[in-house]
């Protein structure tokens, strides 16, 4: 190869990784105002969370009865109110709950429960009844009606969830601030993200225009990233990691309204508890670190976190130490100002269950609508195609 | 590596091009998953390119070794059926890439476009590779036949009477979902001359189709409702055949189909000139695949300016397409299947039963960032993240780690081959001409027009580096 063309386009024609790890100095724009307004956090449980054991009904019989292994004692939980109580694991999370700055909601889902977890998670991303199909997400769908870029949804991963996914804005999935900045790092991907109004509006307009957006989106995120570095200790874990990443973003001013972030291991279907524990013992560090964290920086008053998986477990354990796909579960709403904290409406009934199933008394989709409509502070109703019942969280 | 230097106006400019190259080019896009200029040299001979793709004398079928099936799953003890059930799982992985690879090897370039569309429009997700072949099977073998055989079969193959729930669909309790998607998604459209009435009695028509323990069609009679029922406005003791007879006597079934086919071979905007056409071609061949095609690809219109270029190529397109053009089969073919999945296509697994949406839907920013770093990330040995999102099945531990690994793309590629099977040619097209179909944009050109490379690898990895490579 000739020296000339190595330089010319480096980091193509070289060997490389979809994260080139390239060293490079940026300088933020002077007119640089930080934004101020409302975002949501949503956090993901893939695999179907174990509700009962997140959110314990330590004194219900029924409980006990159908769980001799796995139902958790007295002593492995954190009490809260109503007779429930916390996985032990989940101290964070605990110390959260008694500031008052946790809203439990038990027993949400949606009529007709579908056990497969790629389809409920599909009608948990896209708002939709279990017998429709829909191509966007309800936040892809919010990106479309009230945002202008892909930044303005961020989704801590190297592929983008359908949840993100609108029509004409899709939100932009990064591994972390710097990763989708590199893998556009070239002279090639920069002279060609430098468009002229000409483009075509056929399918080759359409790619330029991702490009340039992309490019400038990664170079936006990038810039920020060396605005605010967070010393605060968040576990080591993925999730950590990414809420940490999050936490910067929001911290060093980015208009981002809306970030995603997953955890994913909790189809346990054998061996649940040990799994299971780890896991919430993750996110319950990682959240509390992060609350933290905003609060020090004065951030957490105009955020709200959002914490589902796409179904509960079914409420008798297996053969295995573990649990089948099951259908209601319990959400999580975190925030500063909560309408009311604690726990929000009343627990699980095991006493009445369908087919082995918990009974779903709260519509996702309510809880949906409550964060647009009163948080968010925009109309629902285009967003969720539907008229849905009203609950107040936010 | 002998260097060899571009003109600058051959490379920018379709003007120079053979028309009859830019066709042939078009059409093997389109109808399989591109050629290289010496098969393009090897065709442009001969008299009718249609003819040859569309005439196949015997379809190649997936001939993947399967052990013999096991039906004494059931008395294994746990730790059997679990060695077993990895076994499959492996299998399952074995033949995505079998599949892949026959796609870039196979001789009817348009059998495997075909079986792929299909793929789509018959979406169904598959774990058990028994039944992954045989499905693959029946769209392969009826890829070109006639559409009603072709619904037929697809409807007895064990992967969709397991998907769609035709094994709970009972007289005493029916099951909807396989007749509602036959009408919605398979056939009709949605809302598309069938009401919801219709839906419960074509369901009925259909109890009884099931499927053995070794995955063969069986037909319960005891679970069949021989009852009157009444469907689209026709009452008599239908099943499931006569459904399919009157859901195809509807022209709405031919225009329907023809739409689909429109936007995956011609255009992602239909035109609706072009649609009543070849609708009436369909619906009075009596459903014949194969003349459908055919005139689509005999038409005026499908080598105008603004068909050629215009589609946005699938993942599986992008991917077929480079490893045919490279001959690559790296050391762990793994990477095939990372590939499909973060690129958001992944055989026998598409999001539902509505296949994947397609056109602007497979870009994402995110997204089009892995596929304009991918060519040159393959073509340098490169590395590829081992990252599987949403693994369900996986010990989240495991996940973890491999979540931190890095696959190297070991694959050897014959550069000295590679330069002479896609020679550049400035009297029938340029090497430009060659893998990037459709006008290049201004940008493009002045891009290359500033950063003139002499190494053939490295102008290779400048044009699949452009937007313009995505389309196809």
């Amino acid at each position: 190869m000739k020296r000339r063309d190595f330089i010319k386009s480096a980091s193509l024609l070289t060997a490389g990784t979809w994260f080139t790890p390239l060293f490079l100095q940026q300088t933020m724009g002077k007119d640089f105002t930080p934004y101020k307004g409302k975002r949501v956090v949503v956090i993901q449980f893939s695999g179907g969370n174990d509700g009962l054991n997140t959110v314990v009904p330590f004194l219900d019989d029924n409980y006990f009865k159908a769980r001799p292994e796995l139902a958790l004692q007295e002593s492995d939980i954190i009490k809260m109110d109503q007779d429930l109580g916390l996985n032990g694991q989940m101290k964070g999370l605990s110390d959260l709950y008694q500031e008052g700055y946790v809203s439990v909601i038990n027993n949400v889902g949606y009529p007709n429960p579908n056990r497969s977890h790629f389809r409920s998670m599909d009608i948990w991303h896209t708002a939709s009844g279990s017998d429709e199909y829909l191509q966007t997400g309800w936040l892809g769908r919010y990106l479309d009606a009230h945002c202008q870029t892909a930044r303005e949804g961020i989704e801590l991963d190297n592929t983008l969830s359908l949840a993100m996914k609108g029509q004409q804005i899709k939100g932009l999935a990064l591994e972390d601030a710097k990763s989708l900045y590199f893998k556009l790092k070239s002279d090639q991907f920069n002279e060609l993200s430098d468009i002229d109004d000409s483009l075509n509006e056929n399918n080759q307009g359409y790619l330029y225009k991702t490009l340039a957006e992309a490019h400038q989106s990664a170079k936006y995120v990038f810039d920020h990233s060396k605005i605010y570095s967070s010393k605060a200790a968040y576990p080591s874990s993925d999730l950590g990691r990414h809420l940490k990443s999050i936490s910067e973003m929001i911290v060093s001013g980015m208009d981002t309204k809306v970030y995603y972030a997953s955890l994913g291991g909790f189809d346990t279907h054998a061996g649940q508890k040990n799994i299971q524990n780890r896991l919430l013992k993750d996110y319950s560090d990682s959240i509390y670190a992060f609350v933290q964290d905003l609060k020090k920086n004065d951030y957490f008053k105009d955020t709200v976190i959002l914490t589902f998986s796409e179904f509960g477990r079914r409420v008798k354990q297996n053969a295995s130490k573990g649990t089948d796909h099951g259908a209601a579960n319990n959400v999580f709403v975190i925030g500063e100002k909560l309408k009311k904290p604690g726990i929000f409406n009343e627990g699980p009934d095991l006493a009445n269950l369908h087919r082995g199933d918990l009974i779903h008394k709260v519509d996702f989709r309510s809880i949906y609508a409550d964060l647009l409509d009163n948080w968010l502070d925009v109309e629902s109703q285009g967003i969720l195609n539907k008229s849905i019942d009203k609950i107040s969280i936010v | 590596m002998s260097t060899h230097k571009l003109t600058i106006e051959f490379l920018l400019s379709t003007t120079y091009m053979r028309k009859d190259y830019q066709k042939l080019l078009h059409l093997y896009s389109r109808a399989g998953f591109g050629i290289n200029k010496r098969e393009a040299d090897t065709l442009i001979e001969s008299k009718d390119w249609v003819k040859q793709l569309t005439n196949v004398k015997q379809t190649e079928l997936l001939d993947f070794d399967l052990p013999e099936f096991k039906s004494n799953y059931m008395k294994l003890s746990a730790d059997e059926r679990m060695s077993m059930r990895k076994e499959m799982r492996k299998l399952s992985r074995d033949i995505n890439i079998f599949w892949l690879d026959q796609m870039s090897k196979g001789k009817d370039p348009l059998v495997e476009k075909m079986s792929l569309f299909w793929h789509g429009h018959f979406a169904c997700r598959i774990v058990n590779p028994y039944e992954a072949i045989q499905y693959t099977n029946v769209l392969r073998e009826n890829c070109l036949g006639n559409f009603k055989t072709l619904v037929v079969e697809v409807a007895k193959s064990s992967a969709m009477i397991k998907y769609l729930h035709l094994r709970q669909n009972k007289r005493q309790s029916p099951n909807e979902d396989f007749a509602r998607e036959l009408c919605e998604l398979f056939t009709l459209g949605r809302d598309q001359e069938y009401t919801e009435n219709d839906v419960k009695e074509i369901a009925r028509a259909f109890t009884g189709w099931n499927t053995r323990k070794d995955g063969t069609y069986h037909f319960k009679e005891k679970q069949h409702d021989s009852g009157e029922k009444t469907i689209f406005g026709k009452t008599g003791n239908f099943d499931g055949n006569d459904v399919i007879d009157m859901i195809l006597e509807k022209k709405q079934c031919a225009k329907f189909i023809s739409t689909k086919i429109y936007k995956e071979f011609v255009h992602p905007d239909v035109n609706e000139k072009h649609l009543e056409e070849i609708t009436d071609v369909f619906y009075n061949s009596n459903y014949d695949i194969r003349q459908l095609m055919n005139h689509i690809f005999n038409a005026k219109w499908f080598y105008s300016k603004d068909v050629i270029g215009a589609k946005i190529k699938s993942p599986i397109e992008l991917i077929v397409g480079l490893k045919k053009s490279f001959d690559l089969s790296p050391k762990k073919d793994k990477v095939w299947l990372i590939l499909q999945r973060n690129l958001g296509q992944e055989l026998y697994y598409p999001p539902n039963v509505a296949g994947w949406p397609g056109d602007t839907s497979w870009i994402d920013s995110s997204r089009l960032a892995m596929r304009l770093r991918l060519p040159s990330v393959l073509l340098n040995n490169g590395q590829i993240p081992i990252a599987f999102k949403e693994d369900y099945d996986t010990n989240p531990n495991e996940n973890r780690k491999k979540m931190k690994q890095l696959a190297k793309f070991q694959c050897e590629i014959d550069w000295n081959e590679t330069q002479l099977t896609h020679q550049d040619d400035p009297k029938k097209c340029t090497l430009a001409e060659l893998m990037l179909r459709g006008e290049l944009s201004n940008d493009a050109k002045e891009f290359i027009k500033g950063h003139q490379l002499s190494s053939f690898k490295n102008q290779m990895i400048q044009l699949l580096s452009l937007p313009e490579y995505q389309l196809c």
